[in-house]
């Protein structure tokens, strides 16, 4: 990933347009974890900063938060012409598009309303109808059988798919069209209003809610919760199994596959984690780590409301004003571990197959992916020389971005991670209202 | 404003209209104030390559003398060609 | 210094003027308004949607960042969002926000302790709120039409039709009254006629005074041309301005039009409206943009009004959008490298304006071949249109299969040429002058000085001490020189 380029201050280097833009929003709705968020044990004391330790833990629940993703989203519209949404619904175990409609679906509400932008109003009442109905298919599943469904992990392999599938086809490729739109072709000078459209820009914002890591644990404790039943029906060992958190089998693998085609794809993969800080103690670091690998995003709630505020300071630039001009919040710690194909562990060392690069947390005389055979004998010497590996300590922080010279540094703490990503965004941040309280709509 | 030849800090003040051109057109300009004789030279000061200083009141007749030795020299294809 | 290089006009000053956003008329005509104005202006949520986004991204997203806090944008919170250096001065800081600040957004004011904070118009944020929220109660995204369900209405094409049949008759009357080409046009009604006159598009030539003027012998001007050259939503930004300053000189009521253009600007392609309930305060300027092709109203009284596809597309800020479907329409063009054009169209409007500047040899049914050539490339700049006009027209409206070849889209040889062509009609600059010659090396100097301090300075010819000064400031530099004259003389 290349650094971000040294801050310029020269406005004039400022870009005077941006392409269009497309958001496409990946919601998890999970039953289980709306029903944690929603009833949020007292907020973690802050004694850093008194301002935010005064707000109380926020409950957040869905309808709630849906209200606010739409004023974020009409935002995101509002902000260039030609901008767009898309936006999937994860729930536990599938993914559905909930807008735009599939184009044989009725064409929206019949009458716009005098006081509301067309395009908002088609957006907003289609998110709700789409999580309406999404809503009653979960009660349908649950009502016939079927009660394992709900422990599921929410699809967020699914839903990453489908949208990366969906920039696949709105963005043209090699062909004629693609002629049109190759920015080369628009610098003649001579041409100041070439009508080639723009390339929109695409990127993904994924909204976690489920506590714990999506995929498998990802906690520094060693207890690992695996996934709770193979696709084939066999239980994988015999470790306590705890369905929530877990991921079916593959999810490590179909993620990361994501990651590197969005990587591949230059789509930034924003990342807003809802669960706080007293809900669950530990990121998620898998979707820690498509942020970072994918140059997006990351940011975990301090369950505290300002909500709105966040959503628009944070995610609303598109990645053409990101780095440059606009500061981004600096990543927290990403956690590099990886997943065993074998038990699905977390692990901080790992035994990788020559051949297939496939990773386990023992050596084995034989691949389970490729089948390739080992020499037995160098098993134990692998051991030996797996016991001298030191455990690498996972810094709390990454090194802070160089501070612009002269900036107010008193407030930002060594271990005061939090505070340090709002600072980047916020400037001084101790403000007599805070930036970390609600906020309320007049 | 000079006072006498010997004065080192005299200044001469001359009006007229300057002209700004390439070099090529300023070219031509000197070449047709060459061809001209006495009160009708138009050229009050050659300055350098690219101005000239001349009468205010032969402006209009140099812009359109310039435009049509220009035009003497501008290749036009035959349309029947 | 004389001779820019041709290929990069950019760098030339005099094409910074070519190359302005569609909706430059009306951010002049903003940029002169007070600031009660924009507070009438903001009553509209609309509006603010619309201005929000005609800012400049960074502006634009610094708005949105701050949109919901309670408190104000301080110079300290710009700067660490910019990661600007904390010793920027606030100059630049206040040159990122210029134009929310022009646009009275923002209302830039020193706090208690000397530092300079940015509290946002409340009119302003509060609509801009409510436009996204859609709690707003000014109906200033329209209010649909009351009609029966099975009411026959038209549809998007029909409508796209209408609109641009309206426009492109009074651009057709135009050319067509400057070139003499004989094709039948319809005269547009009284109030287009006049507001073509006031707003020097078209003059009556047999009426040099303009006390009298015929509007029916009207002929098209160089300002006239240029127009026709735009593209179509600089064209609908500048006929809106004319009428907006012809028609409606009182500010409160211009506001209100003002406001129902950009409402205009928000509706939806289709949809019809009810024009009393919708702009209550606008209903004879609404009348007059039907003349225009803005809006269509099925019966001439009714309530009921559909805007058209050039109303709707008034805000998009988007050159590319404007044209939407009908952009293949406009791509037509082929030009070779020796200068032969190919229109593959068959619109009477779009060839009379290549008749202004190219040679039509041939005419089919949908194609014109023609040759761009000295005589009528110059015969065209005459009229007033300049070479980069014609530039920006012709990489406009080229065809698809042009975007085949390697970059540039026009060949640089075609380019240059034209530029060529442009300046050999202006080969001399002419300026009065008054100059002085030196003798005295320290002298030339100082007056040297002087007259650059002053901006009297035309030109400085060092090596031979020649000093070209502006006319007008002849006395105030001879004042200056005699006076050193003395000094100078007595230091001896």
């Amino acid at each position: 990933m290349a650094p971000p380029p040294p801050p310029v201050t020269d406005y004039k280097s400022y870009p005077k347009t941006t392409p269009p833009s497309v958001l496409l929003v990946i919601l998890d709705i999970h039953p289980l974890s709306w029903s944690l968020l929603s009833s949020p044990p007292p907020a973690i004391p802050y004694p850093e900063h008194p301002a935010i330790d005064k707000a109380q833990a926020t409950p957040m629940t869905l309808p709630d938060f849906v209200t606010l993703l739409m004023v974020f989203l009409n935002a995101h519209l509002a902000s260039r012409w030609g901008n767009e949404v898309v936006i999937y619904g994860a729930s536990a175990g599938r993914a559905k598009l909930l807008y735009p409609p599939p184009p044989n679906a009725v064409a929206g509400p019949s009458k716009p309303r005098p006081n509301t932008y067309h395009p908002f109003q088609l957006l907003d009442s289609r998110i709700e109808e789409g999580l309406k109905e999404m809503a009653a298919e979960e009660q349908d599943r649950l009502e016939h059988g079927d009660m394992k469904t709900l422990n599921q992990p929410p699809a967020m392999v699914s839903a990453l798919t489908k949208a990366l599938c969906f920039i696949n086809r709105i963005l043209p490729n090699n062909s004629n069209s693609a002629a049109l739109v190759d920015p080369a072709a628009t610098q003649d000078p001579s041409a100041p209003a070439s009508n080639a459209p723009d390339k929109p820009e695409t990127r993904i914002l994924v909204i976690n809610s489920t506590p714990g890591a999506n995929v498998s644990t990802a906690t520094s404790s060693n207890e690992q919760s695996n996934a709770e039943v193979n696709e084939n029906g066999t239980s994988t060992n015999g470790n306590s199994q705890n369905g929530k958190g877990g991921q079916m089998r593959g999810g490590y693998v179909g993620l990361m596959n994501c990651v590197f085609a969005a990587q591949k794809a230059k789509v930034p993969i924003d990342v807003l984690s809802l669960p706080p800080p007293s809900i669950d103690a530990s990121p998620p670091i898998f979707l820690q780590q498509a942020a970072h690998l994918t140059e997006g995003i990351y940011w975990q709630w301090n369950g505290r409301g300002g909500l709105l505020q966040y959503l628009h300071a944070l995610y609303l630039p598109p990645p053409s004003l990101r780095h440059h001009p606009f500061a981004v919040p600096p990543q927290d710690a990403v956690g590099f571990r990886a997943v065993c194909f074998c038990h699905h562990k977390t692990l901080d060392i790992g035994f990788v197959c020559s051949v297939c690069l496939s990773i386990f947390c023992e050596p084995r005389p034989v691949c389970l992916m490729c089948k390739t055979r080992f020499p037995i004998k160098s098993i134990p010497t692998l051991k030996t020389l797996a016991t001298y590996i030191e455990h690498i300590p996972i810094p709390d922080t990454v090194p802070p971005p160089p501070i612009p010279k002269g900036a107010k540094t008193h407030q930002q703490n060594e271990n005061n991670k939090r505070e340090r990503a709002k600072g980047a965004t916020n400037g001084d941040a101790s403000g007599t209202g805070g930036r970390g309280e609600p906020i309320e709509i007049d | 404003m000079s006072s006498g030849y010997e004065d080192a800090y005299r200044v001469k003040l001359t009006s007229g209209v300057l002209v700004t051109c390439d070099s090529a057109a300023k070219q031509i300009l000197l070449h047709l104030d060459s061809m001209r004789d006495g009160p009708y030279k138009f050229m009050i000061r050659d300055v350098d390559d690219t101005h000239m200083m001349i009468k205010r009141e032969y402006v209009e007749e140099i812009k359109e003398l310039l435009q049509d030795e220009l035009e003497k020299n501008t290749y036009v294809q035959d349309p029947n060609l | 210094m004389v001779q820019p290089s041709f290929s990069h006009p950019r760098s030339d000053p005099s094409s910074s003027s070519t190359s302005t956003s569609p909706t430059a008329a009306l951010d002049t005509f903003l940029d002169n308004q007070h600031q009660s104005y924009f507070e009438e202006l903001y009553k509209s949520e609309a509006v603010c949607l619309c201005i929000l986004r005609s800012l400049p991204p960074v502006c634009r997203h610094i708005i949105l960042h701050n949109l919901w806090s309670h408190q104000p944008l301080r110079t300290i919170d710009i700067k660490s969002l910019l990661q600007m250096d904390i010793q920027v001065s606030l100059q630049d800081v206040d040159e990122v926000m210029r134009p929310a600040i022009n646009r009275k957004i923002l209302h830039p004011l020193l706090n208690k302790k000397s530092k300079m904070i940015y509290p946002s118009n409340d009119a302003f944020k509060k609509g801009l709120r409510n436009a996204l929220t859609g709690l707003g109660t000014s109906n200033s995204f329209g209010v649909p039409f009351d009609r029966e369900d099975d009411a026959d209405i038209p549809d998007q094409q029909a409508l796209e039709t209408y609109g641009e049949d309206a426009f492109e008759g009074i651009l057709k009357y135009m050319v067509s009254s400057g070139l003499g080409v004989g094709f039948p046009v319809a005269r547009p009604q009284m109030e287009v006629l006049e507001l073509l006159l006031i707003s020097g598009l078209m003059v009556d030539p047999s009426d040099p005074s303009g006390q009298n003027p015929n509007l029916n012998r009207m002929t098209i001007t160089s300002k006239g041309f240029q127009f026709l050259l735009e593209d179509r939503q600089t064209q609908l930004w500048e006929i809106l301005m004319y009428y907006l300053t012809a028609k409606e000189a009182n500010s409160e009521r211009s506001a209100v039009v003002l406001s129902m253009f950009f409402s205009l600007g928000c509706m939806q392609l289709g949809q019809d409206y009810s024009a009393s309930r919708s702009f209550p305060g606008a209903l004879s300027a609404l009348n007059d943009l039907a003349q225009y092709g803005f809006i269509y109203r099925p019966a001439p009284e009714s309530d009921q009004f559909f805007p058209t596809h050039l109303a709707t597309a008034l805000c998009s800020g988007d050159a590319a959008a404007t044209r939407g479907q009908d952009a293949d329409e406009k791509r037509f063009l082929i030009l070779e490298t020796n200068y032969k054009i190919y229109a593959y169209t068959s619109n009477e409007l779009e060839i009379a304006i290549l008749n202004l500047f190219v040679d039509i040899r041939i005419r089919y049914p949908n194609l014109v071949v023609g040759k761009l050539d000295r005589k009528n490339v110059k015969s065209a700049m005459e009229k007033g249109i300049s070479a980069n006009q014609i530039i920006s027209y012709l990489s406009s409206h080229a065809h698809p299969q042009m975007y085949n070849s390697p970059p540039p889209l026009l060949h640089p040889t075609i380019v240059d040429q034209l530029h060529l062509w442009d300046r050999e009609r202006n080969r001399l600059k002419t300026e009065d002058t008054v100059m002085l010659e030196f003798f005295s090396k320290e002298l030339f100097e100082d007056t040297e000085k002087e007259a650059k301090a002053n901006a009297a300075l035309q030109l400085s010819i060092p090596n031979q001490k020649f000093l070209f000064i502006e006319p007008q400031t002849k006395a105030a530099i001879t004042e200056f020189v005699k006076e050193r004259q003395t000094q100078l003389r007595s230091g001896f």
